[in-house]
């Protein structure tokens, strides 16, 4: 407790006070979508996110106050359990379509949400066990795989926002830990070579710079060829098994691509939401008066698209500011990441900022209409009890690994 | 472990910063462009979401009579809708209001498919719903949630039970389909109601007005929600009145003369040839069309043995009789063909080729002149006048007098009748087929000839102003100047002369209807049409003047027998009847 005390003295706090500045415009929101003719519930969503925020506050402090090294210790551990929990939705009964939750005594939590930090850590501890061999291709293929494991369950929940996240998420530590730019880069290129295989042109000119890159980089010959051969054969398969499929299954991954193929579902919502955010204008139509969120144009607007609501009912002035805090969030706890000395903190903490980045992101970019992904919440905002918790545990956690020379 | 070092680079941090910075560049410029660039459009489609325009009907034009009476108008009918999503029980609902309604759930449940406009907005299952009905429906409102009722506008008739006029001023139906998508994009809308038939049809879009619109708030479900302040509502426009020449009393009159006949009336105002009176036997009573009409009811109108939407006045085509000996007379006498000093035996019958063509007159006229012939409406006479000149001669002169063309009224489906010249016969019969023989038919206006009450009561107003013919109208007056008909002024006089003494003189067909008044002179024709759908047409027609005032009128009663003795007292009545009601006051000249 001395110790919690001590490290909150240090702790670069200005994170939570943005966190709670943040999170106080996601419960202005609430307020707005939940109040009805002057009437708000106890058991609005508006009391329920007010609620969430004494876990997470709990969470927040627990995993600041916690010794680094139980972290290092229990990381394995813990994203085992995390795997575990992940596979338990499936064996009980859906939630809207999905196995998404678990549900214990009424309060449901998504495993997802928890996975996606644990995973980091566990990237965090197996770059930096691993720190001398980094330059080599095994160590950025071993951790890329491993997550391919959670990743495939999480398409199945399903969820691809998520499953994108997880998937993403090794390639920005590889990065910052110093892995070879070639290795990145030979690690996307399958993904590369599926998308491009269908256009003969853009497949050439493709396969002609896998060719340029492996011939200048002087790796050896037979990891060049084996990746320049895997790639031609990749991308030329794609199309013949593209074919073997049935209409409704194309159709199925198409849609899964790209949800907005789906007029009535995805499509309406990224239209109403755009709806939302532009007749809000520089000022906004003032809260409670936003008639694209009161009359229920816009879908999903206490979670996915709870940024719609903002920027309908408070404007783009309140719009930028929320992206001003959160782009001061992000570059200083990368900025914290840069100062870190130690490998395991500096990428955990990194880690973090970017799941932070990539939420952001992808879901202010889905409710603009720049990305098709959907399902992702917003950071502090949306509502949503797991994530909340979860967030403000990142948080916590990212500030306990900016202290140095604790151990 | 924790020892494990790491050094990063600065340029490696500049880049992860210059990545977060250029994905949150790309969102403020995208939310710049939806936000304040495109901020109206998104605006209006905001708007376009949640704002609904309601329509407000507009009452069509009120129809008055010459004198200011109304003869259509608009009141109010209550009709029932439902809102599906809002019925909790709809099998019991739609029953328990069947009920009331006395309709039956099947219609009701039709109506509601036919209306139906979504699962949240009102369909109308009902209409023409009567006070005592709608109370009941009020009564019972908690236990039938989703059933609501308004208001919408209808035709009625004040004056309905003195006057029809139900030919004149013709009935609405409500939209169909076709029509629908034909006047797409004028306003009309799945349920309006649009003139069908005469001045209603004809004037349509002079009566029909302009739909408003109030604003409604909904949400995305379509269910009402709330007032919309900032739009204003656009008022409906009601329909622009319409005048007509009729003058009712004369009108209702002449209905209540021709009752129970299947016979047609035109009076007009010769001197500018207003419609006074126009009547077809037997009518309907317009108020039955004003409301929801089943399809079979529907079917039972237009399927009547007896033609009841048919305007005999416009659309009857009947052979005109011996009225039309005076086209026959008039030619003789403008081509000097004739005089008062030639004249025919009539023995009662004459022989033309291998045929016997006969008089009325069994036992004949004896000695005629045109005067006797056409007083007596001797056949013979006209056999022999006709064989002095030739079909294009006869022709020109039925043609000067507008048959077998259309007067131009403002009502719609008039037929232009046939008046029969040479290309007409060479068409019908070949060239070979037809000898002058045929004309003997015609010069007694039978054979191909066809006319309409409207057509013959025109040319007995072009007689009776001696050439001044003008098309006769109800609502707006023709733009086209009389055509004048200039003929030698005894022509003239003595087709005056002679049409005075049938009615006037003993001897005439039409003595026995003449007026005893000496202030109304009144000049005529009868005509008795042979047709091959049983006993004759009974014709006449014929002007009257008092004062200033001069009026013609043309009478058929369909199978009625002789003209002399069944459409001549009519004729009479008529005149006698208009010309005492107005005994004080003279035609307003509109």
């Amino acid at each position: 407790m001395i110790n919690l005390i001590g490290k909150l003295r240090v702790a670069p706090l200005r994170w939570l006070f943005l966190a709670m500045i943040l999170n106080s415009f996601g419960l202005l929101a609430l307020y707005s979508i939940t109040t009805h003719s002057g009437e708000l519930l106890l058991s609005s969503r508006f009391y329920k996110h007010l609620f969430w925020m004494i876990p997470s506050l709990f969470a927040f402090l627990f995993f600041l106050g916690i010794s680094k090294r139980i972290i290092h210790k229990y990381t394995y551990a813990a994203l085992s359990v995390m795997m575990v929990l992940i596979i338990v939705p499936f064996g009980m009964s859906s939630i809207a379509g999905t196995h998404r939750w678990i549900s214990l005594g009424g309060v449901s939590f998504q495993p997802v949400e928890v996975l996606k930090w644990v995973l980091i850590i566990s990237l965090a501890r197996y770059l930096s066990d691993h720190n001398l061999e980094i330059l080599k291709l095994r160590s950025v293929v071993i951790p890329t795989v491993a997550t391919l494991v959670p990743v495939a369950f999480v398409i199945n929940q399903p969820d691809l926002g998520s499953a994108v996240i997880l998937l993403m998420l090794s390639f920005p530590l590889l990065y910052w830990v110093g892995a070879r730019p070639l290795h990145l880069f030979l690690l996307i290129a399958p993904l590369v070579s599926i998308l491009t295989a269908f256009s003969l042109i853009t497949f050439t000119i493709w396969i002609a710079a896998v060719g340029i890159v492996l011939y200048s980089s002087r790796t050896d010959l037979r990891i060049g060829l084996a990746n320049f051969f895997g790639n031609v054969f990749l991308g030329l398969l794609t199309p013949v098994l593209w074919d073997k499929l049935f209409h409704h299954q194309k159709e199925r991954i198409l849609t899964f691509l790209d949800p907005t193929r789906d007029p009535h579902g995805a499509a309406y919502q990224v239209i109403q939401s755009q709806t939302a955010i532009g007749s809000g204008g520089f000022s906004g139509k003032g809260l409670g008066n936003g008639t694209q969120t009161h009359l229920k144009f816009l879908p999903e607007q206490e979670t996915d698209f709870i940024f719609s609501v903002i920027g309908e009912e408070l404007g783009f002035v309140v719009v930028c500011l929320i992206l001003a805090l959160f782009l001061y969030l992000i570059l200083d706890i990368i900025k914290v990441a840069f100062q870190s000395s130690e490998r395991f903190s500096s990428l955990i903490i990194f880690g973090v900022g970017i799941l932070f980045l990539f939420h952001v992101f992808v879901n202010i970019g889905m409710t603009i209409n720049l990305l098709p992904v959907k399902g992702l919440p917003l950071p502090f905002i949306s509502y949503g009890g797991s994530f909340l918790v979860s967030c403000y545990a990142m948080l916590g956690l990212a500030m306990n690994m900016s202290l140095e020379g604790e151990e | 472990m924790l020892k494990s070092e790491i050094y990063v680079p600065v340029n490696r941090r500049n880049t992860a910063f210059s990545v977060v910075i250029l994905l949150f560049l790309i969102l403020f410029v995208k939310l710049y462009t939806l936000m304040i660039h495109s901020y109206e459009e998104f605006r209006n489609k905001a708007d376009y979401n949640r704002i609904r325009p309601v329509i407000t009907y507009a009452p069509r034009g009120n129809i008055y009579d010459r004198n200011g009476n109304i003869l259509a108008a608009n009141s109010s009918v209550y009709a029932i809708s439902v809102i599906r999503d809002e019925l909790t029980d709809p099998e019991n609902e739609l029953s328990q209001v069947s009920g009331y309604l006395n309709i039956p759930v099947k219609t009701l449940k039709k109506n509601m498919k036919k209306y139906g406009r979504g699962r949240f907005l009102p369909s109308r299952i009902a209409r023409d719903v009567k006070v005592e009905t709608l109370s009941l429906v009020e009564e019972h409102k908690n236990e039938l949630p989703g059933v609501l009722y308004s208001t919408l506008p209808v035709r009625y008739y004040p004056m309905q039970d003195s006057i029809r006029a139900s030919h004149v001023l013709g009935y609405l139906r409500e939209i169909g389909p076709s029509e629908l998508s034909r006047k797409d994009g004028r306003g009309y809308v799945g349920g309006d109601f649009i003139g069908a038939s005469g001045l209603e049809y004809f004037y349509e879009s002079h009566l029909i007005g302009d739909k408003g619109h109030y604003y409604q708030q909904v949400d995305a479900l379509g269910r009402e929600a709330g007032e919309v302040s900032d739009r204003e509502p656009i008022p409906a426009i009601p329909g622009n009145d319409l005048y007509l020449t009729i003058e009712s009393k004369l009108q209702a009159d002449v209905e209540k003369t021709l009752e129970g006949l299947k016979a047609s009336s035109v009076v007009l105002n010769a001197l500018t040839g207003e419609v006074l009176a126009m009547v077809s036997k037997p009518d309907f009573r317009l108020s039955d069309f004003a409301g929801f009409m089943e399809d079979e009811e529907w079917q039972r109108f237009q399927n009547s043995k007896e033609d009841l939407l048919l305007n005999r006045a416009i659309t009857g085509r009947y052979p005109p009789g011996s009225a039309m000996k005076l086209v026959t007379a008039i030619a003789g006498l403008e081509e000097k063909l004739t005089n008062l000093d030639w004249t025919v035996e009539c023995t009662g019958s004459y022989h033309y080729g291998d045929r016997v063509f006969r008089c009325w007159k069994e036992e004949g006229h004896g000695k005629v002149n045109i005067s006797k012939a056409v007083k007596e409406s001797c056949n013979i006479y006209f056999y022999q006048l006709i064989q002095r000149m030739d079909i294009d001669i006869w022709y020109k002169y039925a043609n000067l007098f507008g048959f077998g063309s259309k007067t131009g009224i403002d009502l719609p489906q008039e037929k232009s009748g046939i008046a029969p010249n040479r290309k007409f016969m060479n068409r019908k019969y070949g060239k070979r087929g037809w000898t002058s023989g045929t004309l003997l038919n015609i010069s007694i206006g039978q054979g191909d000839l066809l006319v309409t009450p409207l057509q013959m009561s025109r040319f007995a107003a072009i007689l009776a102003t001696k050439g001044k013919n003008i098309a006769p109208w109800l609502a707006s007056r023709p733009n086209a100047q009389a055509k004048k008909i200039s003929f030698k002024k005894s022509t003239w006089d003595l087709i005056h002369e002679m049409m005075f003494n049938v009615v006037n003189t003993p001897g005439g067909t039409a003595y026995s209807s003449r007026i005893a008044s000496t202030s109304i002179e009144f000049y005529g024709k009868t005509g008795t049409a042979q047709n091959p759908r049983g006993e004759a047409h009974a014709w006449f027609i014929g002007f009257a003047t008092k004062g200033s005032q001069t009026i013609s009128i043309s009478v058929i009663v369909e199978n009625g027998g002789t003209g002399g003795s069944v459409a001549a007292p009519v004729a009479s009545k008529i005149v006698q009847n208009y010309f005492n009601e107005s005994e004080a006051q003279e035609l307003v000249i509109k």
